[in-house]
């Protein structure tokens, strides 16, 4: 993707997102309505009730993840679905509720994205389990203006080696690689919880090391 | 300058192209499991184990594609299409919610505490091995066409929706008119699960008679003739000499036949059913059956030999119960009208 649409994903993405820096360790809410309140009280089993207001909580959210991720195998029937979002639930309550007693709420929110991980899981899962099946790759374009696959190799060992050096960290490294060579976007970067980093975060991380490699580039032509 | 920089320009915009044009995302050796590497986005992997899994995904294209495509999957609101399916999957509907609860939470989980002391015994290879087996085989035999066939009969037991019987079901009280069917709101679980098993066996084998014959049958229990009789009139086509699927089109042919009033069909269904019966000529639901067919084709002394036929097979069951009563309509129509039935039977 170009830059200049790269960089205008990031800045329809900074107006969305929600997620910023987080310094401390967070301490979920202690009201019985809370998501994390919901999480614990369904990780005692034996509350048909709390598991009501669970299933009408996130369903539409494992539906969503669930949607996006069978669609990964060329695959959309409502019954498989269904089945699967059944299988969802199941998993939560497997082994007398071990993922649920597992999470760890450590910032806002974060009870969302672990139960669409969780959803995600589960629909690769069947289908590994069933077909032996991965989800479709991206297609490698044709015909692309670039350089060959000897060159490109070089340039990344070469940026590689310049990212190794001070004054670049081992984060800002992984962060320059997952957009650069992963095609990341800063949005999905900054939902990476090991960086804690918003959105703004990331971004800055990405201009600082794009300056440094162009900055060494350019002078190494000079010589 | 060193090799890389031979063709100039700008090394990100290089960079970037090379990527589009040369990442190979293929699964290695060392890679890490896909669903701890998921676990990174929210954060519920332990820093030591998160540090390893992000810097070999920064540079393995397969488990960097892996966390993207996660990330997609699992961020953002949805959207107003996953909303909508959302709001049409299963359980949308609060009843569906409260049974899934109920069979999470409810009071009927085993306790799995009393073979705690016989299981801490099995040698630790063999608990496992007999637990992967027998995981494997529950998981195989809850798909089974058996299993699915065991659903269906429990679905019509539960919420029986006519009179006409099913092969393998046990007695139930029926629950709506004859030939309504059953609206989708009430539909039994169990009906739900075995329809669940045969979508995906009728996707892989569209031509496997015995899911044929499965998905006739749990399309007639939901009240839909005419599928029914499509898909089993297919299934017998394939398996002619199956008296179960002749059973089951009988019953299909009544029920569209008390639908419309519909002479042809219930002539079709008699037809059927005693075509199963030459097969297996001492099987009580096809008796129970084709006695119902006879009511209806105006040959109440057929009806009638055929009630009796019943009651000497099966004279204690609570379908007895019902064949009694049958006869002694019969009987008492055949007083009422005086002489012998005028249509005569119709010819296989």
């Amino acid at each position: 993707m170009p830059i200049l649409e790269r960089d205008a994903d990031a800045r329809e993405a900074q107006r969305s997102i929600t997620l910023e820096v987080v310094e401390d360790p967070w301490e979920p809410p202690g009201g019985e309505d809370s998501p994390e309140a919901l999480l614990r009280a369904c990780a005692d089993l034996g509350d048909v009730r709390a598991w009501e207001s669970f299933i009408g909580r996130f369903n539409p959210f494992i539906v969503a993840t669930v949607v996006r991720t069978m669609r990964r195998y060329g695959l959309d029937r409502a019954g498989l679905r269904d089945d699967l979002v059944q299988d969802v639930y199941l998993k939560f309550s497997a082994n007398r509720a071990k993922v649920l007693r597992e999470f760890q709420p450590l910032y806002p929110g974060a009870v969302f994205g672990y139960i669409r991980v969780i959803a995600a899981n589960v629909v690769h899962d069947h289908f590994k389990s069933r077909h032996g099946k991965h989800s479709d790759q991206s297609p490698l374009p044709l015909d692309l203006e670039g350089p060959n696959e000897t060159e490109w190799r070089t340039l990344l060992r070469e940026i590689d080696d310049l990212l190794k050096q001070p004054p670049v960290t081992a984060r800002d490294r992984q962060i320059f690689w997952l957009y650069y060579r992963q095609g990341m976007s800063a949005k999905e970067i900054a939902a990476l919880a090991i960086f804690s980093l918003g959105l703004k975060g990331v971004e800055s991380a990405i201009t600082r090391l794009n300056r440094i490699v162009r900055d060494v580039f350019k002078n190494r032509e000079r010589q | 300058m060193k090799s890389g920089d031979t063709n100039g320009g700008d090394p990100i915009e290089r960079l970037q192209a090379g990527a589009l044009a040369h990442r190979r995302p293929q699964k290695r050796q060392d890679c890490p499991d896909e669903d701890r590497l998921r676990l990174l986005l929210p954060g519920q992997v332990e820093p030591e184990e998160a540090e390893k899994l992000i810097a070999h995904a920064a540079e393995c294209d397969w488990c960097g594609t892996v966390l993207r495509e996660t990330a997609q999957d699992v961020s953002g609101p949805p959207t107003e299409e996953e909303e909508r399916l959302a709001g049409k999957s299963r359980l949308a509907d609060p009843r569906r919610r409260r049974e899934l609860a109920e069979r999470i939470a409810g009071p009927k989980q085993a306790d799995p505490k009393p073979w705690f002391p016989i299981l801490r015994w099995w040698p630790a290879a063999g608990l496992a091995a007999a637990a992967l087996v027998g995981g494997l085989s529950y998981q195989h035999w809850t798909l089974s066409p058996a299993h699915t066939a065991g659903l269906l009969a429990q679905a019509y037991t539960k919420q029986r929706p006519m009179e006409m019987r099913l092969p393998g079901a046990k007695w139930g009280r029926q629950r709506t008119q004859m030939g309504a069917g059953l609206s989708s709101s009430h539909e039994p679980p169990e009906l739900l699960d075995a329809r669940s098993n045969i979508s995906r066996a009728i996707e892989a084998h569209p031509d496997e008679p015995r899911w044929l014959q499965l998905e006739g049958r749990a399309d007639l229990i939901e009240g839909k003739e005419s599928v029914a009789i499509e898909e089993l009139e297919r299934a017998r086509s394939l398996r002619p000499t199956d008296a179960t699927i002749l059973a089951d089109l009988g019953a299909a042919y009544y029920q569209k036949a008390a639908k419309a009033d519909d002479p042809e069909s219930y002539s079709l269904a008699y037809q059927r059913l005693s075509e199963g019966l030459r097969l297996t000529p001492d099987d009580p639901t096809l008796l129970f059956n084709k006695a119902l067919a006879a009511e209806h084709i105006q040959t109440p002394t057929v009806a009638q030999e055929a009630w009796e036929a019943y009651l000497k097979l099966d004279s204690t069951s609570e379908f007895a119960g019902e064949a009694r009563k049958h006869l002694g309509d019969v009987k008492k129509n055949l007083s009422d009208s005086g002489p012998t039935p005028t249509t005569p039977l119709p010819t296989h």
